[in-house]
């Protein structure tokens, strides 16, 4: 079984968006070692398509989650405090990072200084 | 003193003129790390050919692009990059910061200067990919590179926008060609008071690719004692580099020769050697998978040397006059030029200078098989006054080399044939001469028309050798007026005939065998 077959496979053991436990019990029992691995490759990358990470300095409130919510209706959320922010958030969906933060403003203004000086 | 308040008001400005924005990152994740090659899942955005960065500062470049994941090679020896780092898109693609302050300098192929001191400030960035220039933008190469070597000026000449591969088994001096070239130029820098031709100043760029950092170290201090250092950049990947370093390397030496290039100076680049360049090429595509073929090497292999010699050109006066003349060097093993890579850049290249063991072991040095090697610039890149004794004597050495055979039976051979292989005795003996030593045009014609002209006939074989050292010795300092006439590069007309000859014949005078 090649790589590509093994993601079919990968791609198939979702319904409805969610990992199905069933599915992936029968897939596993016939892959080799080899495969499972990739088999697993493949599960983390899908995975990562389906949850959206929120980041953010001081706590949100019930309101702006709810907005999240309705921004990402197909993706579970995963809401997150990190300090090392400063102040704003940060939006991981999959490879995308949206940095709306101090944190990167500050690291912005450094990177800038030091390639004028 | 730099003020401290200048200083923050400085800050504060570039703070004032500075704007925020929310940006968005495309981020990777490292699945994992072989052999400076480097895995990654996400990066759905990244080109190829693009810088990525990892999170504790190290650099890759992206070389393959996967349906679910991209291939980074590293530009930095980075140990500690494991499975799970982040790795982020830069949005740029290869270059190295280049400007006049490189000059003088050893540096990396991304130009960062190894003496760990000066940065090179305000540099234009230079993509180490780049499209070589179209045929419209191109001149015929008709102007002489000297390297100041007898038997390549006169039998092989170098014209700038050429490409000249230097070939030979190891330890035959294929560097050291490469290096009296370098160390010729000085005699075309501004400063310099024998450039009768006007000849534009030469920037060399000498590329070490896998070479010892020992070996690197005595060319510099070389051509520092040899003043060649002002107009030379050092582009080192040395052996212990990663293979990406040094498969970037030439291409990082051409992006700095075409900034000067593009202002209209001329360029000499040294690529030594491209050899090992092919084999860190082959590394890193067997470390990523890629399909090997003859030699284990990859299929593009001819790709990756011929769109970096065709960079070196000669650019029409519209596009600013620049050239870049290209000194590959490749290695053979046993003298065979017909392996792999050799006949790949022969092929590539605009003509060869042949290096070979025999004549080294014999103690003709430079070893240069005239035979073998050609310049396909041919007498297009020379000089009036060489061409006038360099025809004559390219034909005498093609027919020594073809009566020599018959000399080693001893059998008796007709006047006229042995006067042959008597002159090509005395020619191939003046054809020697020792490194770091360039002769000026001037003393080449002299040398050579000392030959050429009869003049040696009656020396001995063994003392043409100290007679032509002692000549110039002599011309240096008691004929100067005559090399003088001789090196405004015109033809040899009579009336400088005569002015050689007297020259010649005031020191046979002198000359004790």
């Amino acid at each position: 079984m090649d790589i590509k077959q093994v993601a079919k496979l990968a791609e198939i053991s979702y319904s409805e968006n969610k990992l199905d436990e069933t599915r992936v019990n029968r897939i596993i029992k016939h892959l080799s070692k080899n495969e499972l691995r990739e088999y697993l490759k493949a599960l983390k990358r899908l995975e990562k398509k389906h949850y959206v990470i929120i980041e953010f300095a001081y706590e949100l409130s019930e309101q702006d989650k709810n907005k999240f919510e309705k921004l990402y209706p197909d993706k579970k959320i995963i809401f997150a405090k990190n300090s090392e922010l400063l102040l704003g958030i940060r939006i991981t969906e999959d490879d995308k990072v949206y940095n709306l933060n101090m944190k990167r403003a500050l690291e912005q203004v450094s990177s800038y200084i030091s390639r004028s000086i | 003193m730099i003020d401290a308040n200048d200083i923050i008001k400085k800050l504060e400005n570039r703070i004032h003129a500075f704007s925020a924005e929310g940006n968005v990152d495309n981020i990777g994740i490292v699945e994992n790390n072989k052999d400076g090659v480097i895995s990654c899942s996400g990066l759905s955005e990244v080109g190829m050919g693009e810088i990525v960065s990892f999170d504790r500062g190290a650099t890759g470049v992206i070389f393959n692009l996967n349906e679910d994941s991209a291939s980074i090679i590293l530009l930095d020896r980075d140990l500690t990059i494991k499975e799970g780092d982040i790795v982020k898109r830069t949005g740029k693609i290869l270059s190295v910061d280049v400007s006049e302050d490189m000059l003088g300098k050893v540096v990396t192929p991304l130009g960062v200067p190894l003496d760990g001191k000066t940065r090179i400030l305000n540099g234009k960035p230079m993509p180490f990919e780049r499209i070589a220039a179209g045929v419209i933008q191109r001149d015929p190469v008709n102007t002489p590179l000297k390297t100041g070597i007898k038997p390549i000026d006169a039998m092989i000449p170098i014209g700038r926008g050429q490409r000249e591969l230097i070939i030979g088994d190891r330890g035959l001096g294929k560097t050291a060609i490469a290096i009296d070239t370098i160390i010729n130029q000085r005699n075309f820098q501004p400063k310099s008071k024998t450039n009768k031709q006007k000849l534009k100043p030469v920037i060399c760029i000498y590329v070490a690719i896998g070479q010892k950092e020992s070996s690197v170290a005595q060319i510099v201090n070389k051509l520092e004692a040899e003043g060649a250092m002002d107009y030379t950049i050092v582009v080192v990947a040395g052996s212990s580099s990663p293979a990406a370093l040094q498969y970037l390397a030439p291409y990082g030496g051409c992006a700095i020769g075409e900034y000067f290039m593009e202002k209209g100076h001329d360029v000499l680049i040294v690529y030594d050697d491209l050899t090992k360049h092919a084999w860190a090429y082959r590394q890193i595509s067997l470390v990523l998978r890629r399909p090997a073929g003859r030699e284990a090497y990859p299929g593009d292999i001819f790709y990756l040397h011929s769109r970096l010699l065709e960079r070196a050109v000669k650019l029409n006066e519209k596009n600013g006059g620049g050239s870049i003349t290209a000194l590959p060097i490749i290695e053979t093993q046993a003298g065979d030029i017909s392996a792999y890579i050799p006949t790949n850049v022969i092929s590539i290249t605009d003509g060869q200078i042949f290096l070979e063991g025999n004549l080294f072991n014999i103690g003709i040095r430079p070893a240069i098989n005239a035979g073998n090697s050609v310049s396909r610039v041919g007498g297009s890149a020379q000089s009036g006054a060489i061409k006038s004794v360099a025809g004559k004597m390219r034909l005498d050495l093609a027919q020594y080399r073809e009566l020599a055979a018959f000399a080693q039976f001893g059998s008796e051979l007709d006047p006229a044939t042995q006067r042959q292989l008597d002159r090509g005795v005395r020619l191939t003996e003046i054809l020697k001469q020792p490194q770091y030593q360039p002769y000026s045009e001037a003393e080449e014609v002299l040398a050579i028309w000392s030959v050429t002209s009869g003049n040696l006939d009656e020396i001995p074989s063994e003392s043409a050798s100290r007679f032509e050292k002692e000549l110039i010795v002599f011309a240096r300092t008691n004929g100067q007026k005559v090399l003088d006439e001789i090196s405004d590069g015109k033809k040899l007309d009579d009336a400088k005939i005569k002015l050689l000859d007297k020259l010649v014949k005031d020191f046979k005078k002198r000359f004790t065998v």
